[in-house]
């Protein structure tokens, strides 16, 4: 019957009701709209006004008992690890800086970083750091207020996450449990007591989702005072949390999806008219893109104030950008360029540079004189524009400016060749398209291979005269190869150590158009009068320089290094490996979470897509759950935070850049509050003793993993055998032998190293030995070599055997390499 | 799932269920427009079979044809010369003919095929397409028969295009003018002339989305004859798709996709029931899953047994693998190990080789000697296990000096006499906190120090071979090497040593963590008092699965390592708006330049974007309670052109997450769904219009995109151009297409075709020109000497250096 009938969509789907009326009110019972608003009273009482905080006293008892605890466990022996921790050192640096005012690029917005920078400037902290030195104690390094920020913002989480759960409806019972659990989370304790980002940006995203929630509350009385008060404070919240760090943008993605489903069932409703759906959009817009976009700029605003001086990290950025920081400014330069001037010209789509020459010649190839792109000022980049026809055009006074298509040839001020191209390939970039660029030729011999016609593209709108001829400065043109029909291009290829890793310039036949645009940054001319027009760059006005920022730290954020702790994002989630901070001596920090809590909150995670998983098939097959009140209630919530947690969580697996476990604890955060719905969930019939009791053991069973792992959180002495025992997970690598413990033992018997004095020092001791004695060797080796090399000397094909006994292999070696990669 | 807003928060502002602002005013459809649908199923009966096709239709699809053979087929011998990747794909023919074995990132289907085209042209493998330009006429290459393979599919594309948008139940006009739309798409035309892949894709592409189509349209006779026909062909299509090209997971992720929502309405089907429901899902997934994959396989299976012979590709491969191959076996080696065993020692996860040492020195960090890894078989690699205290240990055969777990060694390079060495000083390369350098340290004599102790700790062993667990055993048992008294294990990476370290590969010691990459294991092996007949041992070879999978992944890797920079390389955002093509030959004053044809181009474009506005529009209309139907054909239009819109959506937008190199030819597969759209967006435009004016519109845009081709066709077809032609044709400035390179005009061609031999005058004329100018006057010059050569390559490296320079030109080139 179902094959052949016609299989259509029926709506018989009513297969049973499977609706109940809803059991007596409980608490969870919202049905009165009131009692969702926490704290408020609705049965004639008078309710207590809408404070931040409206919060009853018995909450407030566990509350300060929470905040009391957690400060004792986030800021015990904060000064503990007296040198610095993983990428504190980094974060130190930058608040030098900051305190110096010189510029750097990271990767990161600025916002943390300036906090940082203020507490230590606020200490009493002069900016001065010795880098090579990682120890702080002992010098005026003010290491512990800088900790306090993490510290105190880690302090933070725990009332908020309190608020999040009890005020979206949930019992005090699981607000309890929730920001107990995060109290006692080895990993986020660990963050939250060093200088590191993520501390703030948890803080942050756990603020934006309280005041979401508090905002959500608020929903039911559109544009009041608190409704926007509530918006507004998630506008600041997401201002805050991506100007901490870009992973802050998950907050934003999350946070604008929410308002987008908000939005569109508000579009929904007839009874809406559009101008006051077009409100509901504007007050969103407003409160939800447009603040947080003013912070962000605000953020930046303040950092480039702060940041007046240069430094070398400004060579990766434009000139415009270098000319607006002090210590790096250029002089005015004429702008008439004409036959006969002596320019430099400057690539102007990299970085890298001037065109530059040197004599050294290529390996192979034509082996003549090198042409490459360099970044500094140098006698070198001096190149001097002559005329096609007659190299010793003098200048009249009439200058003869160079036009638009003009033939021209450029001589090397300092070798006195020509730049010169032909038909041979380059030696890195070995491609069909590409031509060999040289210095070549000498004063008086020039070919027509040294002929380079000039190309305008484009000028600057105020100069209308650079658009027809050459100007310093406002023209950018293209340099074409008359005979071989390509253009003078560069790109971020660098030459091997025969060119001293500048960057390779070549000449490309239908290369990357902007790679091939020049200009002209300085310019002299002999016969010029003193009083000619002069031009500079422009500065760069604030958003020029933001914008450009941003586009280096992009390049900069998608760069990848090297990391022995790195790790992928399914690894997360079970907590398969941790971070080793620091060790020294017998202590280390090594990034663990509380495995209980951690692995609690991904078992909830999954029961929840599983429960949702169910609940979207049985709906297909026409099963008609409906929930009650408190059913839907819990749905919303458990939604919310579920998307949370995905929206922190999986982008990462898109992310071809390294990871490292702490960018889960955003997620983390989200994963735990659903620990809370999903307790309240199952023990939603239970009794009141029952809950406390199953709270209470839970809790207990959490402290005492924390205390068991609590020695690589705080830097502690730990003993040897527990260590071992502790490695529930072999592929857990903190390293047990650091701690002092029977293994000495073994060592010695297995070594044969004598050590008499079983302390670990020894061994180190040994080893300094050892470096010295192979010192020593080493310089009679040298004696060795030199001997051998003396003999072998005459003797020039009995050398190559000799010392280079069937080596390996030239160039092409390099590709057969990079692509088993 | 609950709405966000349970009506119980929103008093004032509830979703009702007073939706239907309008009285639905709604006319049945007359079904009998639609083609193939149940009303009129009897009297079509006769022809539902294969083709199904009235009378016009029969006429119409052979017209097209015929017009189809002439535009792709002209002149296919044109240029008699390497095009473009012809280089990769004629060398992959020649190399399958010849049977040597070879790595390319491209499944095999596509290039046994020309391959077999070759063959059957009796091409004799004995040329090696190396560079574009090269002459096919001398060598008597039949490259004319390996292009009408690609000719031939992409002609295949018309009929397919025209029965794909006539099935699916739109009008005759809108798959005549979709079809020829196809066929004048200048960029198609010229991949289709070309031996490269692109074309079979397409094809294979297109006929997989008819099969679908049919298969769709047979949706309601579920487990009839025909609906296992066309599942099957859909299936069988996706398997030759993704045969081709790894671009055709895309074309399964869309037919997947279609299926799972055909799923899910299903399941939503209260009458069919969980058991029909479930033979529903498992007819799907053999035929759409277990079909493709073993058809896949099969391809490779022909791979294998074509390429017997070790060749250029082998250095991508493990040693099992290559043994594998003839001439690549590697000899039996004794299994024992005992102290004094002379040992070559492999790294296990990269393929960067043997641990090796040289005589020349770190030029940093504790200028002692390098070591690096080393991919090629040198005496260089060899090591000799010493005890740490007494280098030479008695071997005794009663009681052997067995290497066991935890036994410390050290390891004496044999050559230079050294011993393998590590201390606390940063590597040159990565220069980290966690990282040691590793060098060989002492001369002859030299006792050697502490820093010269390593222990040996067995990670893995052959299951076979038990004792392998406890000792070490030549291939058999895999061990770190664990430096003693800084704590830290014997590491390489993929990071090469700059030229001082001649490229090769880093070796460092790295302290914490459990690293693939600190695994090592012995391959070769001997002693000089192991009796002869002791036990020996060898690569197992593996079977097909093994290799298949191992080929698989390294072609993965390899795939997403391509990101090395290509002049003509674009980003995906760029293709839609056509802003470059792609020069691909250029010789005589003539080129081919890949490029579409704007207006075709352009139209599927604004069909995409016409569909996405339309489609936002209903939304919002559906969503504040108004009712569309449009005569009752909403529906249909919907969820054909949202089919349409998913094809291109899904063979477009993963683009943006690859960070390999892309090319404007990527975009193709899409643009072919984007061109069936403009079919959907012309019948919905047009639908209130008479047949008349449908035509005449039709023809209208028929007649200027057939203008458009003939502007653009020189660069399809390499022919005759003048350089004020060119220049007008240059709409965009950014389309780099060298205008300088034509002559001034058409007479000229002609000449040109009368000394015909005398090719490339201007060219060489140029070259002759600089070469003549420098001899002249660079004598001075060429005087210096730069640097001399340092050594030479030894004899029998060659061989690997022919095979560097392949994998150089593949990776530099490949698409």
């Amino acid at each position: 019957r179902y094959s052949t009938s016609v299989v259509s969509l029926g709506d018989i789907r009513h297969r049973k009701n499977g609706y109940k009326e809803p059991d007596s009110p409980s608490i969870h019972d919202l049905l009165d709209d009131d009692l969702l608003m926490y704290g408020t009273k609705e049965n004639g009482v008078k309710s207590i006004p809408k404070f931040l905080t409206r919060i009853s006293t018995s909450d407030m008892c566990s509350f300060l008992g929470l905040i009391v605890v957690s400060i004792i466990v986030r800021l015990y022996r904060l000064d503990h690890p007296s040198s610095a921790v993983f990428d504190e050192k980094h974060f130190m640096t930058l608040a030098s800086k900051y305190i110096r005012g010189t510029f750097f690029i990271d990767v990161h917005p600025p916002l943390a970083k300036l906090l940082i920078a203020l507490s230590g400037f606020l200490s009493g902290y002069d900016g001065i750091l010795n880098l090579d030195e990682k120890e702080f104690s002992g010098s005026n390094y003010p290491y512990v207020t800088m900790r306090l920020i993490s510290g105190i913002l880690g302090v933070f989480i725990i009332p908020i996450s309190y608020l999040t759960i009890k005020l979206s409806g949930f019992s005090t019972t699981a607000a309890f449990l929730v920001s107990a659990l995060l109290i006692f989370e080895n990993g986020l304790v660990t963050q939250s007591r060093l200088i590191l980002l993520d501390s703030p940006l948890i803080a942050s995203t756990a603020f934006t989702m309280l005041m979401w929630v508090k905002f959500h509350n608020e929903q039911k009385r559109p544009f009041r005072t608190w409704w926007w008060v509530w918006l507004t404070m998630t506008g600041v919240g997401l201002g805050l949390t991506v100007s901490i760090k870009w992973v802050g943008f998950f907050t934003t993605v999350f946070i604008g999806l929410l308002t987008i489903k908000d939005l569109w069932d508000l579009l929904g409703d007839l009874h809406l008219p559009p101008i006051r759906w077009a409100n509901h959009f504007l007050a969103r817009m407003l409160c939800l893109l447009a603040i947080p976009v003013i912070l962000y700029t605000l953020v930046f605003a303040i950092h480039f104030s702060i940041l007046e001086n240069s430094s070398e990290d400004a060579i990766s950025m434009s000139p415009e950008f270098r000319h607006t920081l002090n210590g790096h400014g250029m002089n005015d330069t004429p702008i008439d360029v004409g036959y006969g001037s002596t320019i430099t010209l400057r690539h102007s789509n990299t970085r890298y540079g001037y065109l530059h020459s040197h004599r050294h010649y290529y390996p192979s190839g034509s082996r003549q004189q090198q042409v490459t792109s360099y970044p500094f000022k140098d006698e070198n980049n001096l190149w001097i524009i002559q005329k096609e026809s007659d190299p010793k055009m003098p200048f009249e006074t009439n200058p003869s400016w160079i036009y638009h298509n003009a033939l021209i040839r450029l001589s090397h001020v300092y070798t006195e060749g020509w730049l010169h191209s032909h038909d041979t390939r380059p030696l890195v970039t070995d491609s069909e398209h590409q031509n060999e660029v040289s210095v070549y030729g000498s004063k008086g011999h020039s070919d027509n291979n040294d002929l380079w016609r000039v190309e305008i593209v484009d000028h600057d709108k105020s100069d209308p005269d650079s658009s027809k001829r050459l100007r310093a400065i406002h023209t950018k043109f293209r340099l074409f190869h008359i005979n071989t029909g390509c253009y003078l291009f560069t790109h971020s290829t660098k030459l091997p150590e025969w060119g001293f890793r500048q960057h390779e310039v070549t000449c490309g036949k239908g290369a990357t158009y902007t790679n091939t645009i020049w200009y002209i940054e300085t310019n002299s001319h002999p016969n010029l009068s003193s009083d000619t027009k002069m031009v500079n760059y422009k500065k760069l006005g604030f958003f020029g320089k933001f914008i450009e920022l941003h586009k280096v730290m992009w390049t900069n954020f998608k760069s990848n290094i090297l990391h022995p702790y790195l790790s992928h994002p399914s690894s997360w989630i079970l907590l398969k490996r941790g971070i080793g901070f620091w060790n020294k001596e017998h202590n280390q920090i090594y990034l663990i979470g509380n495995p209980l809590i951690w692995w609690t909150s991904t078992l909830i995670v999954f029961i929840f897509v599983v429960e949702k998983l169910i609940a979207i098939l049985r709906v297909k097959r026409g099963y008609i759950d409906r929930f009650n009140v408190k059913g839907e209630h819990f749905e919303l919530w458990s939604n919310v935070f579920l998307m949370g947690w995905c929206l922190h969580y999986l982008p990462f697996y898109l992310m071809s850049k390294e990871l490292f476990l702490q960018y889960y604890f955003p997620s983390l955060y989200f994963a735990i509050l659903l620990i809370g719905v999903g307790f309240d969930l199952i023990t939603d019939r239970f009794n009141p003793k029952n809950r406390t009791i199953i709270v209470t053991i839970f809790l207990i069973a959490s402290i005492y993993i924390f205390i068991l792992f609590s020695p690589i959180a705080y830097g502690n002495t730990w003993e040897k055998s527990s260590c071992e025992n502790s490695k529930w997970l072999s592929s857990w690598d903190y390293d047990c032998d650091l701690y002092v413990g029977s293994h000495l033992t073994r060592n010695t018997n297995t070594t044969g190293i004598e050590i008499t004095n079983p302390e670990f020092s020894d061994i180190r001791e040994f080893d300094k030995r050892a470096v010295e004695a192979e010192d020593e060797d080493n310089e009679k080796e040298e004696q060795c070599q030199q001997e051998v090399q003396g003999l072998e000397a005459n003797v020039e094909t009995n050398k190559e055997q000799r010392c280079f006994p069937r080596m390996g292999h030239p160039r092409n070696f390099k590709a057969f390499l990079s692509a088993t990669i | 799932m609950a709405s966000l807003y349970p009506e119980q928060y929103l008093t004032p502002v509830s979703t009702g269920d007073i939706r239907n602002r309008y009285k639905p005013n709604y006319k049945s459809y007359t079904t009998s427009q639609i083609y193939d649908l149940d009303e009129n199923l009897k009297e079509r009966k006769s022809y539902r079979s294969l083709i199904g096709l009235s009378p016009t239709d029969t006429y119409n699809l052979i017209g097209l044809t015929i017009i189809a053979f002439f535009v792709r087929l002209f002149h296919i011998e044109h240029p008699n010369s390497v095009v473009f990747d012809e280089v990769h794909f004629g060398g992959f023919a020649s190399k399958y003919i010849k049977g040597t074995f070879f790595m390319d990132v491209h499944p095999p289907l596509a290039k046994l095929l020309i391959t077999f085209a070759g063959v059957l042209g009796g091409f004799d493998g004995n040329f090696d397409f190396k560079e574009i330009g090269m002459d096919y006429i001398e060598p008597k290459v039949p490259y004319v028969i390996m292009r009408l393979l690609s000719g031939i599919l992409g002609v295949l594309v018309i009929p397919i295009a025209y029965l794909t948008i006539k099935l699916s139940g739109f009008s005759t006009i809108a798959a005549f003018l979709v079809a020829n739309l196809i066929l004048f798409e200048n960029g198609l035309i010229t991949q289709s002339r070309l031996i490269l892949l692109d074309s079979p894709l397409i094809a294979f592409t297109a006929f997989t989305v008819l099969m679908w189509v049919k298969f769709l349209n047979q949706e309601k006779r579920p487990f009839e004859l025909w609906w296992w026909v066309w599942m099957a062909m859909t299936g069988v299509g996706l398997g030759l798709t993704v045969s081709v090209k790894w671009v055709g997971l895309f074309t399964i992720a869309f037919v997947g996709l279609s299926t799972i929502s055909g799923l899910w309405r299903l399941l939503g089907d209260l009458r069919v029931t969980p058991a029909l429901f479930l033979k529903h899902f498992i007819a799907r997934a053999l035929c759409l899953i277990v079909i493709p994959i073993s058809l896949y396989m099969f391809f490779f299976v022909i791979h294998f047994a074509v390429l017997r012979n070790s060749g250029s590709g082998v250095g991508f491969m493990s040693s099992e693998f290559q043994q594998t191959l003839g001439g690549h076996g590697m000899q039996d080696m004794p299994l024992d190990i005992a102290y004094g065993s002379t040992i070559s020692i492999r790294h296990e996860n990269t393929q960067g080789g043997y641990l090796h040492s040289h005589l020349h020195n770190y030029p940093t960090g504790s200028k002692q000697q390098q070591v690096t890894l080393y991919p090629h078989k040198d005496d260089n690699n060899l090591w000799a296990i010493d005890n740490q205290t007494d280098p030479e240990v008695p071997f005794s055969e009663t009681d052997p000096n067995w290497i066991y777990h935890n036994s410390i060694i050290r390891l004496n390079h044999i050559i230079t006499k050294r011993r393998l060495h590590s201390h606390n000083v940063r590597p040159p390369v990565t220069d980290a906190d966690y990282q040691n350098e590793v060098s060989t340290y002492g001369y002859d004599g030299f006792e050697g120090d502490a820093n010269d102790h390593w222990r040996v700790e067995i990670t893995d062993y052959d299951k076979s071979d038990p004792e392998s667990r406890e000792r070490l055993r030549t291939l058999h048992t895999k061990f770190r090497l664990y430096h003693v008294i800084t704590g830290c294990y014997l590491y390489s990476h993929k990071v090469k040593l700059p030229e001082w370290g001649f490229e090769q590969q880093e070796v460092t010691c790295v302290k914490g963590g459990h690293y693939p990459n600190t695994i090592w294991f012995i391959e070769s092996n001997s002693h000089p008092k192991l009796p002869d007949d002791a036990e020996k041992v060898n690569y197992r070879k593996p079977g097909f699965f093994k290799k298949f999978l191992e080929l698989n992944k390294v072609m993965w890797t390899t795939n997403s390592g391509l990101t090395d920079s290509h002049p003509y390389e674009s980003r995906p955002l760029s293709w839609i708006l056509l802003s470059r093509g792609i020069n691909f030959w250029s010789k005589d004053n003539r080129q081919i330049y890949l490029l579409g044809n704007p207006l075709v181009w352009w139209a599927s474009t604004f069909s995409i974007l016409f569909f996405i506005t339309a489609k936002l529009i209903f939304l919002l209309r559906e969503k504040r309670g108004y009712k569309d139907h449009m005569d009752g054909k909403k529906e249909h239009f919907e969820s054909w052109s949202g089919l349409f819109f998913m094809g291109w959506c899904l063979h477009y937008l993963p683009f943006f997450l690859m960070s390999r190199q892309l090319f404007l030819h990527h975009y193709l597969p899409s643009l072919y769904f984007a061109i069936l759209l403009i079919g959907v967006a012309f019948d919905l435009f047009t639908h209130k219009l008479s047949f008349r004016n449908q035509l005449i519109t039709a023809i209208i845009f028929l007649v200027a995109s057939v203008y458009v081709f003939t502007i653009f066709s020189p660069l399809v077809y390499a022919g005759p151009w003048t350089k004020t032609d060119c220049q007008k044709a240059k709409w965009i400035s950014t389309w780099d297409f060298e205008c300088s390179t034509h002559l001034d005009n058409y007479e000229d061609y002609l000449n040109s075709v009368n000394i015909d031999f005398r090719e490339s005058d201007n060219v060489s004329n140029i070259t002759e020109f600089s070469q003549e100018s420098e001899s002249t006057t660079g004598i001075a010059f060429e005087e210096q000497p730069f640097v001399k050569e340092v050594y030479d390559h030894d004899e029998e490296n060659r061989f690997e250096d022919d095979v560097d320079q392949d994998v150089h030109e593949m990776i530099a080139n490949e698409h």
